[in-house]
């Protein structure tokens, strides 16, 4: 405010001598956030003609002292302003009362800003807040359910930073391989990922779904994009320009698979009984004649648990207070849950804000420092932004936007089969083990060295020559030693940012040059304790790396665009124009380091390459692309009413063949914006009809053509180098697949904008994808790479937004979307090819994996199940399922996806949700494979319809009563004995039980603020706001067809395989601004 | 004034730079970790360092009961043998059709065509009909070829390979045989021996076809192998390159000799069980037990409830092969002296040849644990009812004996244990008691694996159809019909 009052001053010095002339004034229209009006109309009073304001709201135009200027424009309430002496006016307009089509939006790379309300394609925009409803620290999880037809593929909490990405499905997938991203964005800079921004940077972020809001981008924009713009200074803002934002959050473990609690470790039901013997350890003397349960099969068939005395793992070892004693055998509901740790992540930012009248500067600081679930997980990350510009003369502004974020991230987050935490819970456990004890007991080791493990051999392997044969793991160590005897580390470092220089050589005419510039560099290093090769006997077979391990990786990714931007915008009569030339080239070289140990550490854990017990593995890689890209993007549009918008990109690639290096991406559109001519409707406040075509091709990557190279192998037999011949033969007119998609839609508001609706209808295709056929091995080669294939895809967004309650007491807002994938089908995959080979798989082809079939949904999950007849499974004469190698379970993707938000304001309090879920796609769950093999899952020890135990022998009236229908389709049923059973659901690969439903609701985010009433608080009145929010994350999975994993965390393509826990988190949130 | 010269500027940069945009990228799309051509010497190492697969396949040695699984049993109970030969055309196959078509070397190529029969020979051993006349020629659905053509296409080519060495022309890269072509020539030759008895079930006859082709081998003027420094093995150097019976225990121990086996030796009183068995995984040669011998057989085709007590109980089970035999260093036999001798002894028992079936009978004993460093058994052990050939040769009527010698000769090479049984039938094998498969019968046959169905469906599917009960693990291939 006394901003603005010291600039009347100024005005009204200068008035004097200026009053009566017309002359040139020039100002800006910003609205009460200080953010700029594109577009806004500027007219004398009673002149019916006037000017437009540009992209960043300056205008200018010849008025004399006292004139009055009329401000209007689409999203802001009508002012008037009288003209005063100076040759400057700053008009600070009020938004119009709308549902967030307001918004302006980044439509690209260029820096080209565009009203929603004018935009042909279906563009969606979350703002800062809608993003940080939570302030999540990962922005894919943030969008969950926040944008109609985005699937976001969460990952559980447990696996900090890199490792917790997640992805995003924009309109389903595509490509015969695991599908792809779209890009991101970030104030023009294209990054790979999007780890390494502040999300309290973010001002907001627009999606471009179809080739038609993403052209513009060219191949690179061929699978949609995430534009995200972060928060500049603004004029005119409040207070001295700082702001703090101070959060914390607590993750628990939520959701982990149902065990069963009746049976104990082992494979047999019997305890064994332990006799001393000379030679035994005198401390086995008081355990003789007691009895044990079998510890070296990692599956819980063992004794029912009923309290009974035994002798524990632990006993074996001499010199705890455990060592030699009994306990009873009783059920660990909780172990595996009781395994972790809280998760903490502390995420605090500060920003620092000034814009004058020619200089804006803004850095904001970001210090997230995370503690995982898994113990001794730690992530920590700081990342840095600078953005600022000068306004060097009126015409000349040079600005920069900088961006460093630095990470350090240790700790394991595997997920895979037979990983140390859930691949051991869910797949290979004891029912029976006390978890505290475990923890208790991590430090334990022999007097020779070997780390104590639960899973040690039964007592008759007892050799005292050789103590290693009885001691060791089987196949697994203590959980928590694990966890201190590996540790990978991986520490990035990067920065991207650009300058730029603009020059309003006219009113209408504007060139920019900005040179941009990308790195991103990763160092990491993992290290295994040579201790691992002691304490365990059949570990090392799954493990290599534990006889003792180090590698280390170091690479670089360095990005740089130049682009050249000629704009031109002016309004004639009520004719719009607003047309951009542009080139941006560009150059990507990625080197990279990588060496490791090969079987193991001559020195033991002594950790460097040199060490290496065999010829350490060393490669390195390069890889060097460019692209030199020429652009035209414009629009015209009538008086807001129709408009037209048409975009033409001509990329040159360094990665396609040279007889045709260039690919060119087209798009066009059009909208009515038919509520204008409808001024009467009352009731209807905005209706826009808008339809929109698009087509983009893509690159194939830098050297997959020529290909057929030959590289050598890092070691060498006796001298000799080892090479093979390349499986995939290339196409030498190989170049990028085509996406094409058309769209109409239709934008309507109601009730004063109380109410509004967007639909949206797409429909497109996919084709000539670069792809490696699988053609038959038998021909001498696997694969050849060329262009073939057609996806179909079609589907529809739905948007609704309504302010039930909007008073001044009460303001509530909802949000919904609802996406639907009707059609991603593969029509085609090339000649004489009906169905890909395996493209993922949880457990290689023996389990189901995915691939993509002819005729059916983007990646199938098929292969083993039950065979049938009629619906019927066909049973064997043991009552055991027969195999069919070919079931088709269905497409991995979501047909659904949905989300709602909404936003109640009441008095200070502010109560924030975000729900969302999806419905549809199929994915094959390892571990519950591998549980009920091992008889960790709850439906390996129910009852069956005799009511008795099943792990009863049938003899006794237990067993599985199974019922099917024999091989000529007559019904049959069969009792068969527990573990018969289940393991043969794995032998005779009966993989129909493993299979799930990725349909789900959740509650996914809650927020109850409270914004303190800092004026009247004495020691807050420095502030100019401060809020106190409660938050939670995944608070309730409302409902799933699985209860054993949190549908919405798969960690893989087609299932998982070790997944970690879903989470659930609570936390707090302190804001200021000063 | 700004205008006219700001704006020429621009788009005359706009328009320099779209100069470049000319389709010279220079060498930016060469891949600087690569090379173009292949290396011969190279391919040639790559395919014979991976040779040792086939003579270490544990699989066939399950069905053959050389092996048991000691903790998880469903390979020996006998689950669907579902797998892939895809993988060894684009991989070894092509890498020695690579060297046949590059050409450079004459030798190279000979030495290129018998390893090929060889990995071929092993192929359809496991499946039955695959492809072969239009494999490894890029076309992309090969037909698969009758086993019945296979087979006599396999002894021309070896045959045509042994003529066609010269004197000019280096093997290069050769870590078997050193580029020694006599040697390269008496391995072709031995596997046409090899090739024509796997026949006998077909062609017994001594006038038909397996005989004439048994014949035709041994009197071509190229010799045989009748010495253990000919032996086709793969010795390993260790380090990167260990041998597949070091890794067999390198960090598991899922495979145990078997009590049938043991119980064989034991039946004639075979001092090579001492090699056969050993008594711990362990080669830390500090553990003492590193190169003792156990004769304890891990129980057959048992449940995984039943055998993994067993192994915690009896900790001394014999581990396959003693632990000097399985060092990093050692070595993989893949057609040895031994195994020419006991074919020619055969050869001589069906009245294909008229060798003196009895000492070629012993000296393929006397090979066979000379081959293992073993000192000649004791002349009583000839004598043994178990071993004493009784019949006269030219009456087939030995042949028990001969083939459980042959078995013994060749344990632990699965796939040569397997290929004998389904031949002769003998040793007599008991099915796997607790079998999972509905027939309960040992397996025949691998079934056409995933790949084939989905990338040459129309070929797998007219192959599958010409095999007596379908592709399945009971149906028996052309050779063992």
């Amino acid at each position: 405010m006394r901003k603005i009052a010291s600039l009347f001053t100024m005005l009204m010095l200068f008035s004097v001598l200026a009053f009566g002339q017309n002359r040139t004034i020039s100002g800006t229209v910003t609205d009460e956030k200080g953010d700029a009006v594109p577009g806004a109309s500027v007219r004398l009073k009673g002149v019916r003609t006037g000017v437009a304001a540009d992209n960043s709201g300056k205008f200018s135009i010849l008025a004399k002292t006292g004139d009055v200027l009329v401000v209007s424009g689409t999203n802001i309430e009508q002012i008037e302003v009288t003209v005063g002496a100076g040759n400057t006016i700053a008009i600070q307009a009020k938004s119009k009362a709308t549902t967030g089509e307001e918004v302006i939006i980044t439509t690209s790379a260029y820096g080209m800003k565009k009203s929603l309300r004018n935009v042909s394609t279906n563009t969606q925009v979350v703002t800062g807040e809608q993003l940080n409803t939570i302030r999540q620290t990962n922005l894919n999880n943030a969008l969950a359910g926040k944008v109609s037809g985005l699937q976001v593929r969460s990952q559980s909490s447990a696996k900090l930073g890199n490792a917790g990405t997640g992805s995003l499905r924009l309109r389903g997938e595509t490509g015969f391989g695991g599908g792809g991203e779209p890009i991101y964005v970030v104030d023009g800079t294209i990054l790979p990922n999007i780890n390494d921004v502040n999300m309290d940077d973010v001002e907001d972020l627009t999606v471009l779904q179809g080739p038609a809001a993403a052209a513009i981008f060219g191949p690179q924009g061929a699978r949609g994009a995430i534009v995200i713009t972060l928060k500049k200074a603004k004029k005119f803002a409040k207070g001295v320009g700082i702001e703090v934002n101070l959060g914390a959050q607590l993750d628990k473990v939520y959701i982990l698979p149902n065990y069963q609690n009746s049976y104990a470790g082992g494979n047999t039901q019997d305890m064994l009984k332990y006799t001393w013997k000379a030679g035994d350890p005198e401390l086995w003397k008081q355990l003789d004649g007691k009895y044990y349960h079998d510890y070296s099969d990692d599956a819980s068939w063992g004794p029912r648990m009923v309290g009974q005395e035994y002798i524990p793992w632990y006993s074996w070892y001499d010199g705890h207070r455990y060592a030699g004693t009994t306990t009873s055998l009783v059920a660990q509901p909780n172990n595996a849950r009781d395994y972790y740790d809280n998760g903490v992540v502390l995420n605090n930012s500060v920003s620092f804000s000034k814009a004058t009248d020619n200089v804006s500067l803004r850095l904001g600081f970001n210090n997230v420092d995370a503690k995982g679930l898994v113990p001794t997980t730690r992530l920590k990350k700081n990342v840095f932004n600078l953005s600022g510009s000068i306004e060097l003369t009126k015409k000349l502004t040079a600005a920069i936007n900088f961006n460093y974020a630095t990470q350090i991230l240790n700790g394991e987050f595997d997920d895979q089969y037979s990983n140390q935490t859930t691949g051991s819970f869910n797949q290979w456990f004891h029912r029976n083990l006390d978890m505290g004890i475990i923890k208790e007991l991590k430090d334990l080791r022999t007097p020779s060295g070997i780390w104590s493990s639960w899973n040690h051999n039964n007592p008759t392997t007892y050799d005292p020559n050789n103590e290693k044969t009885f001691y060791a793991g089987n196949y697994w160590y203590n959980f928590y030693k694990w966890f201190d005897l590996v540790k990978p580390l991986t520490q990035t470092d990067r920065y991207f940012g650009d300058i730029s220089l603009s020059y309003q050589i006219s009113k209408a005419l504007r060139v920019k040059g900005t040179y941009r510039k990308s790195s991103n560099m990763v160092w990491s290093e993992t290290k295994y304790s040579s201790d691992l090769l002691e304490s365990g006997t059949q570990t090392t077979g799954n493990c290599g790396e534990c006889r003792g391990y180090y590698r280390t990786s170091t690479s670089n990714a360095n990005r740089t665009n130049m682009e050249m931007t000629v704009n031109y915008n002016k309004t004639f009569n009520k004719f719009a124009v607003n047309a951009t030339v542009g080139t941006d080239i560009f150059r990507q070289l990625i080197k990279s380091n990588t060496a490791n140990t090969v079987n193991g550490l001559s020195v033991p854990n002594f950790f460097a390459i040199a060490n290496s017990k065999d010829q350490p593995n060393v490669e390195n890689g390069r890889s060097d692309y460019r692209y030199s890209a020429l652009f035209f993007t414009g629009s015209v549009s009538y008086n807001d009413i129709v408009g037209l918008d048409l975009t033409l990109r001509q990329d040159w690639m360094s990665d396609l063949p040279p007889s045709k290096p260039f690919v060119a991406s087209k798009a066009g559109g059009l909208f009515f914006t038919f509520s204008k001519l409808l001024p009467d409707l009352k009731w209807l406040s905005f209706g826009k009809l808008r339809a929109s075509i698009g087509q983009i091709p893509g690159g194939i990557g830098a050297y997959t053509y020529p290909g057929f190279a030959y590289t050598v192998g890092s070691v060498q037999w006796n001298g000799n180098i080892l090479m093979g011949t390349p499986n995939t033969l290339v196409d030498p007119n190989i170049r990028g697949f085509v996406t094409t998609q058309k769209e109409i839609g239709i934008d309507m508001q109601f009730l004063k904008n109380r109410v509004g609706t967007s639909f949206t209808y797409w429909n497109g295709d996919d084709k000539d994808f670069a792809t490696t056929l699988a053609i038959n091995g038998a021909s001498g080669f696997t694969g050849y790479a060329t262009n073939a294939g057609l996806i179909t895809k079609r589907g529809m967004n739905f948007k609704l937004m309504g302010r039930p309650v909007w008073n001044s007491a009460v303001k509530w807002e909802i949000n919904a979307n609802w996406g639907i994938l009707a059609e991603n089908k593969v029509r085609d995959l090339g000649p004489g090819i009906n169905q890909t080979t395996g493209i993922d798989g949880g457990w290689g082809l023996t389990g189901p994996y995915m691939l993509h079939k002819v005729g059916y949904d983007w990646g199938l999950l098929f292969g083993n199940g039950i065979k049938r007849i009629n619906g019927q499974p066909v049973l064997d004469a043991n009552g055991l399922y027969v195999n069919d190698q070919s079931v088709n379970y269905g497409s991995v993707l979501p047909k659904h996806t949905f989300g709602a938000q909404t936003t109640v304001e009441y008095k200070n309090f502010i109560l924030s949700a975000n729900a969302d879920g999806q419905i549809g796609g199929k994915f094959f769950s390892l571990s519950d494979m591998w549980g009920s093999y091992s008889g960790l899952t709850a439906r390996t020890a129910t009852t069956n319809d005799k009511g008795n135990p099943i792990r009863d022998l049938v003899a006794d009236g237990g067993g599985v009563h199974v019922f099917g229908v024999d091989a000529n389709g007559r019904p049959v049923d069969y009792y068969v004995e527990a573990q018969d059973y289940f393991h043969g659901l794995y032998n005779n690969r009966a993989m129909d039980f493993f299979v799930y439903d990725l349909t789900f609701i959740k509650l996914r985010e809650v927020s109850l603020g409270y914004n303190l009433p800092v004026s009247k608080i004495g020691f807050l009145s420095w502030a100019t706001k401060a809020s106190l929010s409660l938050t939670a994350r995944n608070p309730v999975l409302i409902y799933a067809k699985t209860n054993d994993f949190d549908p919405s965390e798969i960690s893989d393509l087609s299932g998982e395989r070790g997944n970690m826990p879903g989470t659930r988190g609570w936390g707090f949130n302190l804001k200021f601004g000063f | 004034m700004q205008r006219l010269v700001v704006l020429p500027l621009a788009l005359g940069l706009l328009f320099t730079s779209c100069k470049r945009y000319s389709s010279d990228f220079g060498d930016t799309n060469v891949n600087p970790g690569v090379t173009g051509s292949p290396i011969l010497s190279a391919l040639l190492t790559n395919v014979e360092a991976g040779l040792a697969g086939y003579g270490a396949n544990t699989r066939a040695g399950l069905y053959c009961q050389y092996f048991s699984e000691t903790q998880y049993t469903d390979v020996s109970l006998y689950s669907l043998p579902q797998i892939n030969f895809e993988g060894e055309y684009s991989g070894s196959l092509y890498d020695l059709q690579n060297i046949i078509n590059t050409n450079t070397s004459n030798n190279m190529t000979q030495v290129a065509r018998i390893l090929k029969a060889y990995i071929y020979s092993t192929i359809t051993d496991r499946w039955g009909d695959i492809p072969y006349s239009q494999a490894l020629t890029g076309n992309s659905t090969p037909a698969f070829d009758k086993q019945a053509d296979i087979y006599p296409a396999l002894i021309q080519e070896l045959t045509a390979a042994t003529a066609a060495f010269n004197t000019s022309s280096a093997v290069t890269g050769d870590i078997l045989y050193k580029g020694n072509t006599t040697k390269w020539k008496k391995l072709a030759t031995s596997l046409r021996m090899r090739l024509a008895l796997q026949m006998s079930k077909k062609f017994p006859a001594s006038s038909g076809y397996a005989a004439q082709q048994f014949n035709a081998a041994l009197n071509d003027a190229a010799g045989y192998i009748t010495d253990n420094a000919d032996n086709f093995e793969v010795v390993f150097p260790g380090g990167n390159f260990r041998s597949n019976w070091y890794t067999l225990y390198d960090g598991r121990k899922d495979f145990g000799e078997s009590n049938t086996m043991t119980a064989l030796m034991a039946s004639v009183g075979d001092g090579r069980q001492n090699a056969f068995g050993g008594l711990t995984e362990d080669q830390t040669v500090s553990n003492n037990d590193w190169n003792q011998s156990s004769s304890l057989g891990v129980p057959y085709g048992r449940l995984r409830s039943f055998v993994d007590p067993w192994t915690q109980n009896n900790p001394g089970w014999a581990r396959v092969l003693r632990g000097d035999y399985r060092t990093q260093t050692g070595k993989v036999m893949l057609l040895t002296a031994s195994e020419v001798f006991l074919a020619r002894a055969e050869a001589a028992d069906r009245g294909w040849t008229s060798e003196n079936m009895t000492s070629l009978y012993q000296a393929g004993i006397n090979a066979s644990f000379a081959q293992w460093g073993l000192a000649a058994p004791a002349a009583s052990y000839f004598t043994q009812s178990s071993v004493v050939l009784s019949n006269p040769a030219g009456t087939a009527a030995n042949i028990q004996k001969l083939a459980i010698q042959q078995f013994i000769a060749s344990y632990p090479d699965g796939q040569r244990g397997w290929n004998i049984w389904r031949r002769t039938g003998f040793p007599v094998l008991t099915p796997a008691i607790d079998a999972t498969n509905s027939s309960k019968q040992i397996p025949r046959r691998y079934t056409y694996g995933q790949t084939s169905y989905g990338s040459n469906t129309a070929a797998v599917t007219a192959a599958a159809g010409l095999l007596p009960g379908g592709d399945t693990q009971d149906s028996k291939i052309w050779w063992d019909q």
